[in-house]
């Protein structure tokens, strides 16, 4: 009879949880991808099936659509710029936190704060440093340099990186940083015994050893990469010349501005299946068995 | 030598400590910026960077500056509260109730259930917003509070945290209040609520800071002024080109921004556990 009660709780505890996965995750699921066969209005309620017609125009682009070709060059912009300088910037702020003693725990509340500020927020701040006569410029006046921080077609996206990697480092360096307490001091000890310099054996065993932040922060900031958007909206509305427009900021402008669902759906799947993949093939590239 | 490798150690703890003020001002610079210039007469807004006097007539003028354009922004802020809010109570009580079913009580379909949590946690979020939003649309809750909140509601990453939790609590525990008579409900009342404190704290705030900070689904929602969030609408206000006085909009920053960085800086110990607990699965 006891267990009999229990089967009743059970079910009565997940119901609520599944009927509401039902409609927002598995009834989304499964439409997405009859809807990017679809030209599917949010405003009329006229809907025709196209078959593939979506995804050519997101190959070519259209005078309202910008080609898949230009946002995954301005996504891949992004990383290049964002990845290298985050990574090594976040295991730099692990290895000086690592070997501290004293205060810790304020150097990592202080650069930890900024990944959980709002977008909003950090956005409308560093739109104040960027512009034309903002706080960069005008320290940068007293040198007699002037620079296009976000007018500029090659620059917009450095300016968009900047502000994510300020937002990133803390937190990826506390990856970095529980990486590093896992290390045994002893293999230090032995390699040091053995002759090896400092460098030697931050290259032979700190570096391999922390694998597994590594690929944790390559995935992460690759997924950021993908999803980008608060940045963009408020600071450069994907211009100039479409060079800072990425694959969320198009969905946005596809749904909000012209109402195509069926479209944007269509750049929605691409935009994961794309993202999902590089992060697959960056693991598999990256990822090491580590023996401590 | 060992003098010498000792004062090699104590002038890099030096150079560590010098290298990390620099950065932490570097870091911490944006904030102190935008509560000083949120502060500043208009005067002194360009000319200085420390105001000589202090003053919150931004934080009124925020009110009647927006007001002239429709937006109520203390009003947005109340909409914040309560989107906030809401779906950080729910979001609390289904993933507990959930988590709790999936790891401790025994019926048929728990494990694909949980299976089921586990693969929602790896798709990538991109994909469903468009759908979701049609959803939406056709259910009527375009421009209402419910619709900005109803995807926010529940989640796998507050389901799973439980579950992981309520595995490590020792059965014997629970046994023992059964036996004395404890009912079902009881169990998850008196013993599991309790225990899993720490977790309700973690998925409490971190759903609490990602709501609050969400501009594209509300902005995606709500079109109608009296019910924007803050986020959305300080972001139409100053894209808006309604020429936004930096130091009236720096005050709606502020209060944007400000309150969570002190939940952050107050709760610090459920976030860095959130930190580990979240990346453990990844």
């Amino acid at each position: 009879m006891r267990s009999k009660k229990i089967v009743k709780w059970g079910i009565l505890f997940v119901l609520p949880y599944l009927v509401w996965s039902t409609i927002f995750w598995g009834i989304p699921f499964g439409w997405s991808f009859i809807l990017s066969f679809f030209k599917w209005s949010v405003i009329s309620p006229t809907h025709s099936f196209v078959l593939l017609e979506n995804f050519i125009t997101l190959i070519y682009g259209s005078p309202i659509a910008v080609s898949l070709f230009v946002m995954l060059r301005n996504t891949l912009y992004f990383m290049a710029v964002f990845i290298p300088i985050v990574v090594f910037g976040s295991i730099t702020f692990a290895l000086l936190v690592s070997r501290i003693k004293r205060f810790k725990s304020i150097f990592i509340i202080g650069f930890l704060m900024s990944y959980f500020c709002p977008g909003v927020g950090y956005t409308l701040i560093f739109g104040e440093f960027f512009a034309e006569d903002g706080l960069f410029n005008n320290l940068l006046m007293n040198m007699g340099i002037h620079i296009p921080w976000l007018s500029d077609y090659r620059l917009a996206m450095v300016s968009v990186a900047i502000i994510v990697i300020w937002k990133c480092i803390g937190y990826y360096g506390l990856l970095f940083m529980a990486g590093l307490q896992a290390i045994p001091p002893a293999m230090h000890e032995a390699a040091r015994i053995d002759g090896a310099g400092a460098w030697t054996r931050f290259w032979k065993i700190t570096v391999p050893l922390l694998n597994a932040p590594l690929v944790i922060t390559l995935t992460l900031s690759t997924g950021m990469s993908f999803a980008l958007f608060t940045e963009i909206f408020m600071l450069t509305g994907g211009g100039p010349q479409k060079w800072s427009h990425t694959f969320m900021y198009e969905i946005y402008t596809q749904i909000w501005t012209y109402g195509n669902a069926g479209y944007g759906s269509a750049v929605a799947l691409v935009t994961g299946f794309i993202g999902f993949g590089l992060i697959l093939l960056i693991r598999k590239l990256v990822e090491r068995e580590v023996y401590t | 030598m060992k003098k010498g490798v000792k004062a090699r150690e104590k002038y890099l703890d030096i150079m560590s400590y010098i290298l990390l003020c620099i950065g932490l001002c570097i870091w911490v610079f944006p904030y102190l910026w935008m509560i000083f210039t949120s502060l500043k007469i208009p005067a002194e807004i360009y000319a200085r960077a420390f105001p000589t006097t202090l003053t919150l007539g931004n934080y009124v003028s925020i009110s009647t500056e927006l007001s002239l354009y429709g937006f109520n922004f203390y009003k947005g802020l109340l909409n914040s509260l309560l989107v906030a809010g809401v779906c950080t109570a729910s979001v609390v009580l289904f993933s507990l109730i959930t988590g709790y079913a999936l790891s401790r009580l025994k019926f048929r379909g728990r494990k694909s259930i949980y299976s089921f949590v586990l693969l929602q946690l790896f798709f990538p979020g991109v994909i469903f917003i468009i759908p979701q939003f049609l959803i939406v649309i056709y259910l009527g809750l375009m421009n209402t509070y419910f619709g900005m909140m109803v995807t926010f509601l529940m989640g796998a990453f507050g389901v799973f945290l439980y579950a992981q939790f309520f595995r490590t609590v020792p059965q014997d525990l629970i046994d023992a209040a059964r036996i004395d008579g404890c009912s079902e409900s009881g169990v998850l009342r008196r013993i599991m609520v309790p225990l899993s404190k720490p977790v309700t704290a973690t998925v409490a705030l971190f759903t609490f800071m990602s709501v609050w900070n969400e501009l594209l689904w509300p902005l995606l929602v709500c079109k109608e002024p009296g019910k924007m969030v803050l986020s959305v609408m300080l972001a139409a206000f100053t894209k808006g080109g309604y020429g936004a006085d930096l130091g009236v909009t720096m005050a709606g920053t502020t209060i944007l921004t400000l309150p969570v960085i002190i939940i952050f800086i107050v709760f610090r110990k459920y976030f860095l556990g959130g930190i580990v607990m979240t990346t453990g699965l990844k």
